[in-house]
């Protein structure tokens, strides 16, 4: 009879168990990261008697929670990739938002500013459309800078959103750290999983790892370490350790995150970083899209500010005066620093820039106390064993033509940004209209008096000759025909050749000038070269500089020669930043619809699902009332049993 | 498959989301009129729009350039005209002059006439355009170009000639130097001295017994001439050429008119010869080749204004050319701008129609995902305990 009873007991307590289980999962289908509970119900162990085993009844063995570690841990590396994509996405939107607007972008600069340029070609004495070139410069100078200050924006908003997870890093590594003390202590008590414990660090892991790709390692006494990047120990067992942002030792601005051992902060290595997570997610666009387009713009920028100010100074402006720079380009341009520490006096001087040898890198000097090594940060080669001379003429083969000054200790490290800055660096550098060199410093004549039917061009700066120009360009030159088929040369710094041998159309090319003479000249006939004096109707330098919009200036190919035009490197930073979009974009809609699945697999087990529950709640209430008739059952029989008189 | 009560609302909402998304876009499509909202849409495509709008821009800019070009060779064969029709007058008045029985105030009218020729003439080669540029004075576009100097006109300008960029690989001249047009200086071609000489002889007497000479605009040494006639003196027909040998000292005749031809004078400076009542003296130190020349007034008038009608017309023929080649080079240009309008708009602009039909048909999914979501959500077992 007792047994009876106390398995009556039992069975209510059992079925009042499984209800409060129920009704836990009903009240938390809507807690993140909550895992349905199920009690595991188990025979007692039944009565030996003569007449075989008689049953005792059930008990709980066990709440447990529905989780299943293979789909927890797919749902983890998925988020994280996921959230990788998403936060590179979000970058580099704004930069392919940027070059999508048809009225900010730099094209329409561009043009404006050739259109005035060929307004001068087309008027050069007049000081108004002279006027109309100097605005449309002005204007495309601060529309450079608009757009890099825009990109700086952006490069700052990546420091301060650094900033803010590597906050959230810290806080949930610390609530990681006081979860595992609590599941420890509550494992070590009564051998049960703690299971809302688990949910909630699982929870916790989880945004973490949402921020920054995680690898976790269980320990025996149920706590989690949590490792990052190379194998720093961001959680070990009940200790939590801690990320910060330090200055970057080279490029100034630039945060790198570290993680703080003792006391000192040590820099991940960066691209560790990268595999996973909305703090990967911002490194890698800071190190790839963001670099490539600031890199990008500023090539053209500075490009086109010198190979204008090229052939700018190849003319003569209103005042016959030889044109001087158009743009000026700021001297700390390339970017040049020395590390922090370094502990030499080494340092660079930029002499000069060929525009078509610009790249998009950027290059990392470091001395070795005998050699120096280059590294390009696109390509990752490394160059080493470079003596000084080496190193300039490595340089020089980018476009940047340097000095260096000082000696280098060894380990010191020098960072050249040749172009991050250009587009921000330049300004007009001619307020007064009349200095714009529309004309060409020479002009030519063939003397009245001649016989023959030969014609002489109108002559041109040799192309060939940069400035400085040739500082007798401008002095009188005569040649004068001895016969149909030769001449002589008179004039300073001609080396007055007699007998030169003429033919028809062939370039003659004196002090930095080039002409062509057509036809037959005869014996005695004279053509002279000399200064443009007065040639202020001269459009020939105009007509020079409209036509670098059209001409291939930029990104040299392997023999030497430029391959595109401004508008066309523009293209290709559009093209660059628009296909990175496209990528990532793709990439965030894959991992999104695989994080979906692995989430729906994942929920599909060990979700909530209400009408289950509904019918569970039916199910154990009609256990509890089974069980409660067992009990009066045994009640009955009781009685029945004391009602014998 | 289980499905949890939290699957069932995140996959609902997320697919009105999507659904909404495209919508949205397809609605900027249509709304902009662009495929391409952003780079990212068609990378390839966005970059090949800014080369076909630099394309497009460099080909509008070609065309306003032939506008200017136009309208400046215009303006300059406008004036080249007017300077063939005052040679033209000029000639005529020299023609008449030849008459003999003109009397001296005869004479007067027409060197008064031709003074006025003169004048237009040199207004016509110092003019100016819209801006104030000197037409005829090559790049010194800021230098009166002609200047009158004891008769002659003395050319101060320079030999260049302004051109513009009218396609890809042409540059138009757009002006003539007024070296090339007056060949200032230049013996029996330029127009100011054989007027000048002209009126001179006028005002010396009866044109028929007067010559008018030159020196050789090649010579190098000093020498110089003069002559004088006699009131029955026979002026030679035509040009006749006097070439010094410096090897011999002599000076040799060259003529059509027979009796001027091939005669040998030995040189001595200042010393006169007479021929058929002609007498001329040439002194100085002559080089050898030095050239020296002897007409009659009339046909070296006539002469010095046929070639330079003949250099205004040739100029004039060149504008005529170089504005039919603007011509056909803008109906070049207008194609290439329309060819490079029709292919950005393939590369960018939306197709309207397609964009509208697929608008209609996101909406209907987007409003069956959400009925459907809204139906499904309301079934639950607890409606029924």
């Amino acid at each position: 009879m007792a047994g009876l009873i106390s398995v009556g007991v039992s069975a209510v307590n059992n079925a009042q168990l499984a209800l409060l289980t129920t009704q836990h999962n009903i009240s938390n289908a809507n807690t993140p990261g909550f895992n349905r509970q199920e009690t595991v119900q188990a025979t007692n162990i039944a009565q030996g008697t003569g007449a075989g085993f008689i049953g005792q009844g059930a008990h709980v063995e066990t709440v447990r929670r529905v989780y299943s570690e293979y789909l927890g841990s797919q749902v983890l590396s998925a988020s994280t990739q996921a959230k990788f994509y998403d936060s590179f996405l979000s970058q580099v939107s704004q930069i392919d938002n940027l070059l999508s607007d048809t009225t900010a972008g730099l094209s329409p600069a561009l043009q404006d500013f050739f259109t005035a340029a060929n307004g001068v070609a087309a008027n050069p004495t007049s000081i108004a459309s002279r006027q109309s070139l100097l605005s449309s410069g002005q204007t495309l100078v601060s529309r450079f800078e608009s757009i890099h200050s825009r990109l700086d924006e952006i490069r700052n908003g990546v420091n301060a959103q650094l900033q803010a997870q590597v906050t959230d890093i810290n806080g949930y590594a610390a609530q990681i750290a006081s979860l595992n003390a609590r599941i420890v202590e509550a494992q070590g008590f009564n051998d049960q999983p703690p299971n809302d414990l688990l949910d909630q660090r699982d929870q916790v892991i989880s945004q973490l790892n949402e921020l920054i790709n995680v690898s976790i390692g269980k320990q025996s006494d149920g706590s989690y370490n949590i490792f990052i990047g190379t194998g720093q120990p961001l959680v070990t067992g009940l200790t939590a350790g801690s990320l910060t942002l330090t200055d970057d030792p080279l490029e100034q601005g630039k945060k790198n995150v570290s993680f703080v051992f003792g006391n000192t902060p040590v820099v991940v290595p960066q691209q560790s970083l990268e595999t996973g997570g909305a703090l990967g997610g911002l490194l890698s666009f800071r190190r790839t899209s963001l670099e490539t387009a600031q890199n990008s713009l500023g090539r053209i920028a500075l490009g086109f500010a010198q190979t204008f100010n090229e052939q700018h100074q190849l003319g003569q402006d209103l005042n016959g005066v030889l044109g001087g720079k158009f743009f000026n380009i700021d001297t700390t341009t390339p970017t040049i620093t020395g590390a922090t520490n370094n502990t030499g006096s080494l340092a660079f001087t930029t002499t000069g820039i060929d525009a078509g040898k610009l790249t998009t890198s950027n290059y990392l000097v470091s001395y070795n106390g005998a050699t120096y090594s280059l590294t390009d940060s696109v390509t990752n080669v490394t160059t080493s064993g470079l003596n000084n001379a080496q190193l300039l003429t490595a340089l020089s083969n980018v476009g940047l033509t340097l000095t260096t000054s000082g000696t280098p200790n060894a380990g010191d490290r020098f960072l050249i940004l040749p172009t991050r800055n250009g587009a921000r660096d330049l300004s007009v550098a001619i307020t007064d209209p009349s200095t714009i060199a529309a004309a060409a410093p020479i002009k030519t004549a063939a003397n009245t008096a001649n016989t023959g039917t030969a014609s002489v061009s109108l002559g041109a700066v040799d192309s060939a000759t940069q400035p400085p120009l040739n500082t007798n360009l401008q002095a009188t030159v005569t040649l004068t025909f001895t016969s149909a088929s030769a001449f002589d040369v008179v004039g300073t710094g001609t080396g007055a050749p007699t007998g030169v041998a003429y033919t028809p159309g062939g370039n003659i090319t004196y002090n930095g000038w080039v002409i062509q003479i057509n036809g037959t000249p005869a014996a005695g006939d004279v053509f002279t070269i000399s200064a443009n004096t007065g040639g202020v109707g001269d459009n020939r330098n105009a007509l020079a500089l409209a036509a670098l919009q059209s001409s291939n200036t930029l990104v040299n190919n392997a023999a030497g020669n430029p391959t595109t035009s401004y508008q066309g490197a523009y293209a290709q930073l559009v093209s660059a930043i628009g296909s990175d979009t496209q990528r990532v974009s793709n990439g965030s809609e894959a991992q999104q619809a695989l994080l979906d699945n692995t989430v729906q697999s994942q929920q599909s087990l060990s979700g909530v699902n209400l009408d289950e529950e509904a019918a569970n709640l039916l199910r154990f209430q009609q256990a509890y009332q089974a069980a409660a008739r067992i009990i009066q059952t045994s009640s009955t029989l009781f009685d029945t049993i004391l009602g014998i008189r | 498959m289980r499905i949890s009560h939290n699957t069932f609302f995140d996959l609902g909402v997320s697919s009105i989301n999507n659904q909404l998304a495209s919508l949205v876009r397809t609605q900027q499509q249509a709304a902009t009129g662009r495929r391409i909202l952003t780079p990212a849409d068609d990378p390839v495509a966005s970059a090949a729009v800014v080369e076909l709008d630099r394309s497009l821009n460099t080909a509008n800019q070609y065309l306003e350039n032939i506008g200017n070009a136009r309208s400046t060779l215009s303006l300059e064969e406008s004036v080249v005209a007017n300077i063939g029709r005052v040679l033209q007058d000029a000639r005529q008045t020299v023609v008449s002059a030849g008459n003999a029985a003109l009397s001296s105030s005869d004479r007067a009218t027409l060197a008064t006439t031709l003074r006025s020729n003169y004048n237009e003439l040199l207004s016509l080669a110092n003019s100016r355009d819209g801006q104030g540029n000197y037409l005829f004075s090559g790049f010194a576009s800021n230098t009166q170009p002609f200047t009158q100097i004891a008769g002659a006109a003395v050319y101060a300008g320079d030999q260049g000639q302004r051109k513009l960029q009218i396609t890809p690989s042409r540059q138009i001249e757009v002006s003539d130097s007024g070296q090339d047009l007056f060949k200032a200086g230049v013996a029996s071609q330029d127009p100011f001295t054989a007027i000048e000489n002209f009126i001179t002889a006028l005002g010396n007497g009866a044109i028929g017994s007067q010559v008018t000479t030159s020196t050789g605009s090649a010579n190098t040494g000093t020498g110089s001439i003069t002559t004088s006639t006699s009131a029955s003196a026979t002026p030679p027909q035509s040009l006749v050429t006097l070439t010094y040998n410096s090897g011999a000292t002599t000076f040799t005749t060259a003529s059509q008119d027979p009796a001027w031809n091939n005669l040998t004078f030995a040189y001595t400076s200042g010393q006169a010869n007479t021929v058929n009542g002609v007498t001329f003296t040439i002194s100085g130190a002559p080089n050898n080749t030095d050239k020296f020349t002897i007409n009659n007034a009339t046909d070296a008038a006539l002469g010095g204004l046929d070639n330079a009608l003949n250099n205004a017309l040739r100029v004039q023929s060149t504008i005529g050319s170089r504005l039919n080649e603007l011509d056909s080079t803008e109906i070049t240009d207008d194609d290439a701008v329309l060819q490079y309008e029709e292919a950005l708009s393939n590369l960018r602009d939306v197709d309207l129609v397609k964009a509208l039909s697929d608008l209609t048909r996101l909406q209907t999914s987007l409003e069956a995902a959400q009925r459907s979501f809204v139906n499904i959500q309301g079934l639950s077992l607890f409606n029924y305990l």
